[in-house]
C-alpha cells in the first residue's frame, strides 16, 4: 500500500483539537496483527512532551460480530472502570484513515503479543510462571462487568432481557452459527455434527457478564516481568463467563504446545484455581468443555468465513485462503472432545 | 495432458524458492511470515495434486455406504459432483436426526474425511489419541 503522506498532520490536527495542546506527530508505523483492524504506531510531541500511542481505525471489511470503534471504545471504558489492566482508549474520531471509519487511540503499553513468541521465547520463561494467574485475575474483574453495571456497552439491553427471558447465552449463539453455515456456499457435515451436538447439550442459563470475546494468547501482552496488558476489545459482547475460560484453551490458541491447555503457556489447574478465587465463582469442568467444544466450532465458522471472504467476496489477502484451509483442524478438534466426553 | 515436469514438481518447486531462497532475504517480519504461508500453501496443493484422485474415491465409497443410490463416479468431475451432492445430503440428514446407528457410522466417516483433509493441509497436526491434559 503506498503510504498516505498527509496522515500524520491529519492526526496531529485530531490530537490538537482532541488534547487542546500544540502536536506534533514524528512518526506513524503500522502494527503487526491485528488481521481484523488497521493499528499504527503514532509517535507524537503534545506541548514538548514525548507520546507514543496505538491509532486503531475500522478495517475495510471485519467479521460479522466484530464491534465498530466506537463500540469497541465503550467496552474498554468499562474494563478500565472495572480496574482491568487494559490500555485506556480515547479521542475518539471518524475518517482519519478512510472516510466513514471510527477510530480511537490507546495509551501504549510495552510487551510481546505474537502467540508463538508469547509460548516459546526464552526471555518470557519467568513471565509465564505467572500468567495464568494474572490472567485469571485480571478475568474476573471483567466478568464483574453486568449488563445493569455497564448499560451503555454494546448488547447490554438485550443481554439484560435475555436475561429476564432466562434465555442462555449458548442458543443465543448457536442461533447465529446456525445462520453463518446456512450462508455458507458449500455444505460441511463435520459442522452439522458438531452444531447438533452443542444443540442437544446446551446447558441451563448462566449470569450475564461482560466476555472480551477473544481471550487468548496473541490478544495480551507479556514483558519478562509479567503480564503488561488485554489488549483487542472487538469481540466484547454479554455472554457466558465460560465462552472466555474456554476459549484461551482452544487448540489452535496453544500455538502447538498441546500439552499446556491454557494458551500454550499452563496446565488447567493454576487458570481455574486462580480464577475461583478471584471470582468466588466454582467452576464447573463440564461447563468448561462445552464451550471449548463451542469455541471450535466458533473458530471454524469463522476460518471457513474467512476463506470465503477470498473465493467469493473480493476480499484480496492471500493468508485468508491459508485460514479457510484450517478450519478441518478446529472441526476435528471439536469432534475429538466430543468423543470423549470431557476436558 | 502436459508433459513433464508435473504440476506438483512446479509448486514443490515454488515452495523451495520462496521459502528457503527468498525468506531468507527478507527483513520484514511480516512479509517474511506471509512467505512461510505461501511456501506451505504452494506444498499443500502438491500433495493435494498428489493424492486427490484416491482421496476423493475413499471419500465417495464412505458417502455410497451412507446413501447407495449416489452415482458411482470413477474420475474427475463426476467424482467431485458425487462428493458434493453427497455432502449436500448428508448435512442435510444430520439436521434432521440420526439414528444412532446413523451416527456412528456418519461420525466415522466425517472424521475420517477430516484426517484425509489434514493429512494434505495440515501435516503437522497430531489426529491421533490424546493432544494434551
Amino acid at each position: 500500500m503506498e503510504p498516505d503522506r498527509s496522515l500524520p498532520a491529519r492526526i496531529a490536527s485530531h490530537l490538537a483539537a482532541a488534547t487542546g495542546r500544540a502536536v506534533d506527530v514524528t512518526s506513524v508505523e503500522p502494527l503487526l496483527g491485528g488481521a481484523c483492524q488497521e493499528n499504527l504506531r503514532v509517535d507524537a510531541v503534545l506541548d514538548g512532551e514525548r507520546c507514543r500511542l496505538a491509532l486503531r481505525s475500522d478495517a475495510a471489511t471485519s467479521l460479522p460480530q466484530s464491534l465498530r470503534r466506537k463500540d469497541e471504545l465503550r467496552a474498554i471504558e468499562a474494563a478500565v472502570r472495572a480496574g482491568v489492566k487494559t490500555p485506556r482508549a480515547r479521542f475518539p474520531g471518524e475518517g482519519l484513515l478512510r472516510e466513514g471509519a471510527g477510530f480511537y487511540f490507546l495509551d501504549w503499553a510495552e510487551g510481546e503479543a505474537i502467540g508463538r513468541k508469547v509460548v516459546s521465547a526464552p526471555h518470557l520463561a519467568g513471565a509465564r510462571q505467572e500468567l495464568p494467574r494474572a490472567l485469571a485475575r485480571e478475568l474476573a474483574r471483567i466478568h464483574e462487568i453486568t449488563p445493569g453495571s455497564a448499560p451503555e456497552v454494546h448488547g447490554a439491553t438485550a443481554a439484560s432481557e435475555a436475561e429476564r427471558s432466562s434465555a442462555g447465552a449458548a442458543h443465543i449463539h448457536l442461533a447465529r452459527i446456525r445462520t453463518s453455515i446456512d450462508a455458507m456456499h458449500a455444505p460441511r457435515p463435520a459442522l452439522e455434527l458438531i452444531h447438533r451436538w452443542l444443540l442437544a447439550h446446551a446447558p441451563p442459563p448462566e449470569p450475564w457478564v461482560l466476555t472480551h470475546g477473544d481471550f487468548r494468547t496473541g490478544n495480551f501482552l507479556v514483558t519478562p516481568d509479567g503480564l503488561s496488558a488485554i489488549l483487542d476489545w472487538e469481540f466484547a459482547h454479554f455472554g457466558s463467563r465460560y465462552e472466555d475460560l474456554a476459549w484461551i484453551s482452544v487448540r489452535d490458541w496453544r500455538f502447538g504446545k498441546n500439552d499446556l491447555p491454557v494458551g500454550g503457556f499452563s496446565r488447567r489447574e493454576p487458570f481455574y484455581e486462580a480464577y475461583e478465587a478471584a471470582s468466588g465463582v466454582h467452576l464447573d469442568l463440564a461447563l468448561l468443555h462445552y464451550w471449548e467444544v463451542f469455541g471450535n466450532l466458533n473458530w471454524a465458522v469463522g476460518s471457513v468465513y474467512q476463506g470465503e471472504r477470498y473465493v467469493h467476496g473480493g476480499a484480496a489477502d492471500f493468508e485468508l485462503v491459508a485460514i479457510g484451509r484450517r478450519a478441518a483442524e478446529m472441526e476435528h478438534e471439536a469432534l475429538r472432545l466430543i468423543e470423549r466426553g470431557r476436558l | 495432458m502436459q508433459d513433464e515436469p508435473t504440476r506438483e514438481t512446479i509448486l514443490l518447486a515454488v515452495a523451495r524458492f520462496l521459502g528457503q531462497e527468498v525468506r531468507p532475504l527478507v527483513t520484514d517480519p511480516k512479509v517474511s511470515f506471509r512467505l512461510l504461508i505461501a511456501a506451505h500453501l504452494c506444498a499443500s496443493v502438491a500433495q493435494e495434486c498428489d493424492g486427490e484422485d484416491a482421496q476423493n474415491r475413499e471419500e465417495l465409497a464412505r458417502l455410497r455406504g451412507i446413501f447407495p443410490d449416489l452415482p458411482e463416479a470413477t474420475a474427475m468431475p463426476a467424482m467431485k459432483r458425487a462428493i458434493a451432492e453427497g455432502n449436500r445430503r448428508l448435512a442435510a440428514k444430520i439436521r434432521e436426526g440420526l439414528s444412532p446407528d446413523e451416527e456412528a457410522l456418519v461420525t466415522k466417516h466425517v472424521q475420517n474425511t477430516l484426517i484425509e483433509k489434514l493429512a494434505v493441509n495440515s501435516p503437522r497436526f497430531v489426529v491421533g489419541g490424546e493432544i494434551g491434559p
